[in-house]
């Protein structure tokens, strides 16, 4: 049975709370059509992209939403999914304007940099957060605020680590770099999918 | 049928045990769970909802099992938990359009006519709202749907009068349809006095009694003696009292009051302190 | 229909509705075959128990004072039938009175005229 009511209050979230998000999405993408910044300037606003599941459930956890969503007829392992579709489609937003303004900008030269942009776009939005989420269902944002910063951290200095270097040709000095997209892209959305079963599990068993 | 059934429910917890509950809400009534804070009555409205997980017993909502029949148990049980959980960004128009993607009978003309009956605002955030403002909006949204079995804990709460009355009018003619019922709990008992039609009382996570509200007026009375009286009244038929320098007031069966006691009324909120003071 | 509830009076809700019903059916207020209000709507508006409604409109069927037409409601009985029934009960009340005052008279205990009562009833069904 299909419950898009909950979609639909979590894009009501985030047109009112994810403003400022969506704002620095959009200069970001917006400068680097603009300047002829390092390729990878459209890379850094996936950071929030990926961000976006944790921080949506922050937000349930804070206004008890979370606790209401028992007493309606839609099931834990539809919550959980539901956060995680929300993440992918995120995503997916965020990786056709990405490819449009890249386009746009000329920055996109080979199909390795497009590779490359790829990987890291997916490590930041589906890795990043396939990593964070069962620990948030398990124990909740609040607990695991730590992780999230960390995490945060992370992300950010792995993002300025990469720009000093372009990327496509770190790429093409792999070996097998179209062997090694073609494993990794499917990889890192199997590794979503399995996280998502896991918060499943974690979450069926925890009691608010 | 029995709207909602509890058999043996148990719950444990470190430092507080729910023991044993039985419970039976026939289809058409209301019961009323009375208990103070900290008895156990989110805790068992929690436990019907499989929002928490039971140690012991069995649950049946119309019938079928309770655990086996949700999540889609739960599209003919409206809910009112002490919170009402809806994001603070939400407004009631924001609300309507989330419960139409969720809820199979979702009425939004329903929906608009209860908020104009309790004066909710349409357009205003959540968080923007009045504490009771809130609650009728969560009241309003637990009854659009609608369910055959009400769930509420503690809904006035926070309610100054009117609203008060307003929604203990709503829960009456909830119950109009003799295929609804209600279980409702409160720690304010004189809501409750008019309009259960069964009480059960909590305390300290022990069903103390279960019975129609009628008979507990027939069936109790409260005895105003002197202390000597008191005294030579037999032990187990003194359910609870009273002891004042000047004299005392026991809780009995009226069958048990000796000739020539008077016996004056009991109300419901009286009985209860008197059978939890003396379960301590 | 009138009917006024005291919640600080002694007797029972149920027992007021009663008698304040019977007393309107008695006296043609209420007229024979009018229909009553359904129980589950006359607690409601009253603000009361279905259950307290019920057990005054089960009295009042006990008495003979309302008939129920299943899938229909409740009516109230035809008169003849309910003045008959208020006749014979004053009826009854008067002889037993004398039987009172005649057993007083000889020294014949309660229980002696209760245990005829109940051999010849027994005897009548």
């Amino acid at each position: 049975m299909k419950k898009t009511g909950l979609l639909i209050k979590d894009f009501f979230l985030l047109a009112k709370y994810c403003r400022s998000f969506l704002l620095i999405i959009a200069i970001f993408l917006g400068v680097s059509v603009v300047g002829s910044q390092s390729d990878y300037y459209t890379v850094f606003p996936c950071l929030l992209v990926g961000l976006m599941p944790a921080t949506l459930l922050s937000y349930d956890e804070r206004e008890k939403w979370d606790v209401y969503a028992q007493t309606l007829p839609v099931s834990r392992a539809q919550f959980v999914g539901e956060k995680y579709l929300m993440g992918a489609l995120c995503l997916a937003g965020f990786l056709v304007l990405q490819l449009l303004v890249s386009f746009l900008s000329g920055a996109v030269r080979s199909g390795a940099d497009l590779a490359a942009l790829l990987l890291v776009d997916l490590a930041l939005g589906l890795l990043a957060p396939a990593v964070m989420l069962p620990f948030f269902f398990r124990f909740g944002v609040e607990k695991g605020r730590i992780l999230l910063f960390a995490m945060t951290g992370l992300m950010t200095l792995g993002l300025l680590a990469l720009t000093r270097a372009p990327l496509g040709a770190l790429m093409l000095r792999l070996p097998s770099p179209k062997l090694l997209t073609a494993v990794a892209v499917p990889g890192i959305v199997a590794l979503y999918a399995l996280s998502c079963l896991l918060s499943i599990r974690l979450y069926r068993d925890r009691e608010l | 049928m029995n709207a909602l059934e509890l058999k043996s429910v148990t719950k444990h917890y470190r430092d507080f045990t729910l023991d044993s509950i039985d419970l039976a809400l026939p289809s058409g009534a209301i019961l009323g769970l009375v208990g103070e804070n900290g008895a156990g009555k989110t805790t068992t409205i929690k436990l019907i909802l499989d929002m928490l997980r039971r140690d012991g017993g069995t649950i049946t909502l119309f019938g079928r099992d309770a655990r086996e029949s949700y999540p889609l148990a739960r599209e003919d049980v409206g809910v009112m938990l002490d919170e009402v959980g809806f994001s603070a960004c939400l407004t009631a128009r924001n609300i309507a359009r989330i419960m139409r993607g969720i809820f199979r009978n979702w009425d939004d003309a329903a929906f608009a006519a209860l908020l104009g009956r309790l004066n909710v605002p349409e357009n205003k955030a959540f968080k923007e709202l009045s504490l009771g403002m809130k609650k009728k909006l969560g009241l309003a949204a637990a009854l659009a749907h609608r369910p055959k079995l009400l769930l509420l804990d503690e809904p006035m709460s926070g309610l100054d009068p009117i609203a008060r009355d307003e929604v203990l009018e709503l829960f009456s003619d909830f119950t109009r349809d003799e295929e609804h019922a209600i279980l409702i709990s409160s720690h304010i008992v004189s809501d409750l006095e008019k309009l259960c039609d069964y009480i059960a009382f909590l305390h300290r996570g022990r069903l103390l009694l279960c019975e129609e509200k009628d008979r507990l007026h027939e069936e109790y009375g409260i005895v105003r003696c002197s202390l000597d009286e008191l005294r030579a009244l037999p032990e187990g038929a003194v359910l609870g009292r009273r002891t004042t320098p000047y004299g005392a007031e026991a809780l009995m069966r009226r069958g048990d009051v000796p000739a020539g006691l008077a016996v004056g009324a009991v109300d419901i909120e009286q009985l209860f302190i008197f059978m939890a003071k003396e379960e301590a | 229909m009138d009917i006024r509830i005291d919640n600080r009076s002694a007797l029972p809700i149920y027992d007021q509705i009663f008698t304040q019903l019977k007393a309107q059916i008695v006296s043609g207020a209420l007229p024979a075959d009018a229909a009553l209000p359904s129980i589950r709507s006359l607690a409601k508006d009253l603000r009361i128990s279905v259950i307290t409604t019920k057990r005054a409109y089960d009295e009042l069927e006990r008495e003979g004072l309302l008939y129920t037409v299943p899938g229909k409601g409740c009516f109230v009985a035809p008169k003849n039938a309910v003045l008959m029934r208020e006749e014979n009960l004053r009826a009854i009340e008067a002889h037993v009175e004398e039987i009172a005052r005649l057993a007083a008279t000889c020294g014949v205990s309660r229980d002696e005229v209760t245990e005829m009562i109940r051999l010849i009833m027994e005897e009548t069904e």
